[in-house]
């Protein structure tokens, strides 16, 4: 899937398998093979709900657990592979943790100093201050070295891990959910920060979230994880606009997912028959007619016209369907709209917000209307604002 | 299980296969680490089975010292003396010593949920008070105070025996309690002995959570149905593991037998194993036949360790889980709070006051007399402090006690935070690590008569190679058997660590020692300190491990004091300076333990001190110290 250069390949997994024994009995597999390949400079990141494996994945690339089978590559070296397994502390990552594990009895100053201290190389004193500095400096906590690393706020404590993972300058930095543990307000400040750092010092990364705002924000690649697999990867805008699985529609903000027919081909895309209607969409290639797929659209794609409009715009579908409910969110409203025997979320401007029982036009621009490439995942339906085939 | 074939060769992190070839160390193993956890498996060993499996040779291996002896043979005459011949006496022993232990643990248990509940989970005023006039017993060397009661119950001059008389309960000129009675012998052992389970009850009814109660009351349940279908069945196991653990520890202490059972005790384990082996006729002591009577207790002592194991199975992961602050409801005791006072004077008088109070009486008066107002101001004397303090075995004695009961608790500490830390951060390999637990864990379970004795025939049957005998290393090597005491601790305290903080160190670049030595270490310390100083204050105290072990050059000052108050040692009875002694003793100890204590509060704040700029609140680090710990400072807050 990967169209990397090989000579700049920083991270490789390959059929990672890791089992957790349950009661001595049958194992648990909680990551059921596993492949990825990151590049230098990239932040990578796997993103899932809480048991999907995108931590035990990261924690196997860490050393921190023992994978049962597959084989990991940090920088070119094999870390992981028939008889071979290195240690974590000679692996050359830096990782930032979820609680930040900053060391209570140490100050800033040694929390930061102890991967110099602990590598075996003989440094003056002034050359680990220079150092301690230099990298406390990246991460704005100059002034605090010698305080007791408890005193400082959740926001310092986290950029001190991160000065911790950065000082031994690792090829691989691992972020385990280092933002989870801030409140809103911080997070979204500290993922500005992170990702501005990131790229400044090109430093590549392997980043685990459950957050996808944080996913989409931060990466340049997303692997969207599943009981212990990957179910997609690609850029933030590949994963939300063309997401491949009902899952990954499903998990990566809100989808209207549609059971649908492929019944002809048009001029630009496909004739596809819905519940909610006939709808104009872009298919992949190799679809024919009669072709049962899903297709996916999100509720922020769709235009909502409260009277019918002139014209729509060229290769959009133009649907009725009456409004059943309007939540109000605050930015914005979801409207739940009846559509033939459909039912479509829809997001709009609170300002311009239908009342509950109005009869709307709906406009369905064919480029917002996916169709899900994994045919598997078709069935069964899911939960959720799903409408199905009447 | 399953095999992978390609994960066969590796220096470490062997997670699910490590220990298939013996003990490699701790959680990722490591060189250093697995070094150290070895080692500390073999001390361990050493201190805790060897000398055991040297008791069980001895059953079964002559009559006299199991090795070196040509007349020794392999055999079971040892049991057949004993349930043949001996038959009706080795039954005499069992239940001369079910009844004496089972009825002391019990009053020490009553009297010590009483006093807990009434302190923890009512309104009860003075409670601060009063925690601690319960808790200081505690740190008294047990033989003061088992001299403290016998003063207190002298039949003429106790202070006690006195009071009864002038409130005309029976007895002229003498009465009307007699010390010697078996019944009289099995109360004092329970109420000598109600600090230890007070402290052990004390955290496991403040961790009992409001909320469960709260539901109970929010159901429709009265006080009363909440107590007994709430409180009651969710403090059972807690409290199983107390009287368990009591049990075990008043099975093998020897002081009230050795002073109150003269005459009625003859036949309880721990004097009659003592005896055994200090025959005072001319005949040779019969090592064989001891072992055989303690391999037979030490079936039961392994049944009640199995129910300890079970009473109190996983309460340190749920202390670690739920260890937050809570704030027990406290009942409002209404007009029964002055019944409820009057009840703990009842208790705190004869248990605590009148026993020192007959101990300061007998140090400031030349021989026995009734305690009068004119006794006091016409034979006041400082003699006997004087005349200590001027003793030069005193001192040395003092010297000696210091010495063993720092070294031993020194290396217990040691070998119980490397094991605690295999044991709580060992991945998988749950049969072993419950193994090494149980091991680490088993001192409590072993009374200290047994292990006295059992070294004794150890030390004895080394001495022509390892000539130990007769020194203190002998009583530093026994006192370290004690190592689970440190190791519960340190265990609990390990469990309180965030496994993040040593994954950090790995990620770091930190070797597996690396992180033990510069991480775990530094973090276990504030609780390895509390165990420390516990260790050192039970060495201090200790008195049963000498009975077998100490020689006159190289006793503690424990057993120079009883020999004080001995009347059989001679020239050395000196009652009046044994109290003195006492006395002095007991503040060495008190000043040693609450001196140490204060020392770590103020290098802790020092630490915080120095660290503290002044704008930002200092957050304090995690506590380590966990609730199933019994430690005093922590208890009398």
């Amino acid at each position: 899937m990967s169209t990397v250069d090989t000579t700049t390949i920083c991270l490789d997994v390959r059929d990672l398998v890791k089992d957790y024994p349950v009661d001595g009995a049958s194992d648990h597999r909680a990551v059921g093979g596993v492949s990825l390949t990151i590049a230098e400079g990239e932040m990578y990141t796997l993103l899932g709900s809480s048991g999907c494996g995108k931590s035990t994945t990261l924690r196997c690339v860490a050393g921190l657990e023992r994978p049962d089978s597959g084989r990991i590559e940090l920088a070119g070296v094999p870390v992981v592979d028939q008889g071979v397994y290195v240690p974590t502390e000679r692996r050359d990552i830096g990782m930032v943790f979820q609680s930040y594990a900053i060391w209570p009895h140490m100050s800033v100053f040694e929390n930061v100093a102890f991967p110099l201290r602990v590598d075996g190389r003989r440094r003056t004193k002034k050359e680990v201050r220079r150092r301690v500095e230099e990298v406390l400096g990246t991460v704005r906590l100059a002034d605090f070295a010698s305080r007791s690393a408890t005193q400082l706020s959740g926001g310092q404590q986290q950029r001190l891990a991160l000065a911790r993972a950065l000082i031994r300058e690792p090829r691989l930095l691992l972020l385990d959910e280092p933002l989870s543990n801030l409140d809103a307000r911080l997070r979204d400040q500290m993922r500005v920060e992170l990702r501005e750092l990131q790229r400044r010092l090109n430093v590549t990364a392997l980043f685990v979230t459950h957050d996808q705002a944080e996913a989409l924000s931060m990466s340049s690649r997303i692997a969207v994880m599943d009981q212990g697999r990957i179910v997609q990867e690609g850029t933030p805008r590949e994963i939300y606009q063309r997401p491949a699985t009902r899952f990954v529609a499903d998990f990566v903000g809100t989808a209207n997912l549609l059971d649908a027919e492929v019944v002809e081909r048009a001029a630009d895309g496909w004739l596809l028959r819905t519940a909610a209607g006939v709808v104009r969409a872009s298919c992949p290639d190799g679809t024919r007619v009669g072709d049962r797929v899903t297709m996916t659209f999100r509720p922020e794609d769709i235009r909502m016209h409260l009277s019918p409009p002139d014209a729509a715009a060229g290769g959009a579908t133009m649907l009725a369907g009456t409004v059943d409910r309007v939540d109000f969110f605050g930015e914005s409203v979801e409207c739940q709209v009846s559509c033939g025997a459909a039912v479509l979320l829809v997001h709009r401007h609170p300002q311009a917000a239908p009342r509950e029982g109005d009869t709307v036009h709906i406009e369905l621009a064919a480029e917002g209307c996916a169709v899900l490439t994994d045919r598997g995942a078709r069935l069964p339906a899911a939960a959720g604002p799903v409408a199905k085939a009447g | 299980m399953r095999r992978v074939p390609g994960f066969r060769s590796s220096d470490r992190g062997r997670d699910r296969r490590r220990f298939r070839g013996g003990f490699r160390g701790g959680p990722g193993g490591g060189s250093g680490m697995r070094a150290a956890t070895a080692v500390a498996v073999l001390v361990m060993v050493y201190l805790l089975v060897i000398p055991l499996a040297v008791q069980v040779v001895s059953a079964v291996r002559g009559t006299y010292l199991p090795f070196g002896l040509p007349s020794s043979r392999w055999g079971l005459h040892n049991f057949a003396d004993l349930y043949g011949g001996l038959g009706g006496d080795l039954l005499r022993t069992l239940r001369d010593t079910a009844l004496f232990v089972g009825g002391s643990t019990l009053v020490a248990v009553l009297a010590a949920w009483g006093l807990a509940w009434l302190v923890v989970r009512t309104d009860l005023p003075g409670r601060n008070v009063i925690t601690m006039a319960v808790i200081v017993p505690f740190v008294i060397p047990p033989i003061v105070r088992a001299q403290g009661y016998l003063l207190m119950l002298a039949p003429k001059s106790g202070v006690l025996n006195q009071m009864l008389r002038a409130a005309g309960l029976g007895g002229h000129g003498s009465g009307p309690i007699d010390p010697f009675d078996f019944a009289t012998m099995t109360v004092v052992q329970g109420l000598a002995n109600v600090a230890f389970p007070f402290l052990l009850l004390m955290p496991i009814m403040q961790n009992m959570g409001r909320s469960h109660e709260e539901a109970a009351r929010a159901s429709g349940a009265s006080a009363w149905q909440t107590f007994r279908r709430v409180t009651l069945p969710m403090l059972w196991p807690g409290t199983l593991g107390v009287v368990v653990l009591l049990a075990m520890l008043l099975f093998g202490n020897l002081e009230v037998p050795l002073l109150f059972g003269q005459q009625e005790g003859g036949h309880i384990f721990s004097l009659k194993l003592w005896k055994i082996i200090t025959p005072s006729t001319g005949e040779l002591p019969r090592y064989g036949l001891a072992a055989a009577y303690s391999a037979n207790f030490l079936v039961i002592v392994v049944l009640l360790f199995r129910v300890y194991l079970w009473a109190t199975r996983g309460a340190d992961r749920r202390a670690a889980v739920t260890g937050k602050d809570y704030r027990p409801v406290r009942l409002p005791l209404g007009r029964f709070r002055y019944a409820a006072l009057a009840l703990v004077a009842l208790y705190l008088v004869p248990t605590t006051i009148l026993p020192l109070l007959a101990l300061l009486w007998s140090a400031v008066t030349p021989y026995a007399m009734p305690v009068t107002w004119s006794n006091l101001t016409h034979h006041l004397t400082g003699g006997a402090f004087s005349a200590a303090l001027g003793d030069h075995e005193f001192w040395a004695s003092l010297g000696r006690t210091a010495v063993i009961a720092v070294s031993s608790a020194t290396l217990a500490v040691a070998v119980a935070m490397v094991v605690a830390y295999t044991t709580a951060r060992t991945p998988g390999k749950r049969r072993r690590m419950r193994a090494l637990d149980a091991l680490a864990s088993s001192s409590l379970a072993i009374p200290a008569t047994m292990v006295g004795f059992s070294a004794f025939l150890l030390y004895s049957s080394l001495n022509r190679w390892v000539p130990l005998m007769g020194t203190i290393w002998v009583l530093v090597l026994a006192y370290s058997y004690r190592v689970s005491v440190a190791y519960r601790i340190s265990y609990s305290a390990v469990l309180q660590i965030n496994p993040e903080l040593e994954d950090a160190g790995s990620a770091a670049g930190a070797s597996r020692f690396a992180v033990f030595r510069r991480i775990v270490v530094p973090l276990l310390m504030p609780a390895a300190f509390g165990a420390w100083i516990q260790m050192v204050i039970m060495g201090a105290n200790e008195f049963t491990l000498p009975a077998f072990l100490a020689t006159p050059e190289s006793r503690p000052l424990s057993w120079y004091l009883y020999s004080r108050i001995d009347p059989e040692s001679a020239q050395l009875y000196a009652p009046g300076q044994g109290a003195a002694m006492a006395v002095i003793f007991t503040v060495c100890v008190l000043v040693a333990g609450y001196g140490l204590r204060l020392l770590t509060t103020r290098r802790t704040s020092a630490r915080t001190l120095a660290a503290t700029v002044p704008a930002a609140p200092a957050e304090p680090a995690a506590p380590v110290v966990t609730a199933a710990s019994p430690v005093p400072d922590r208890a009398a807050r």
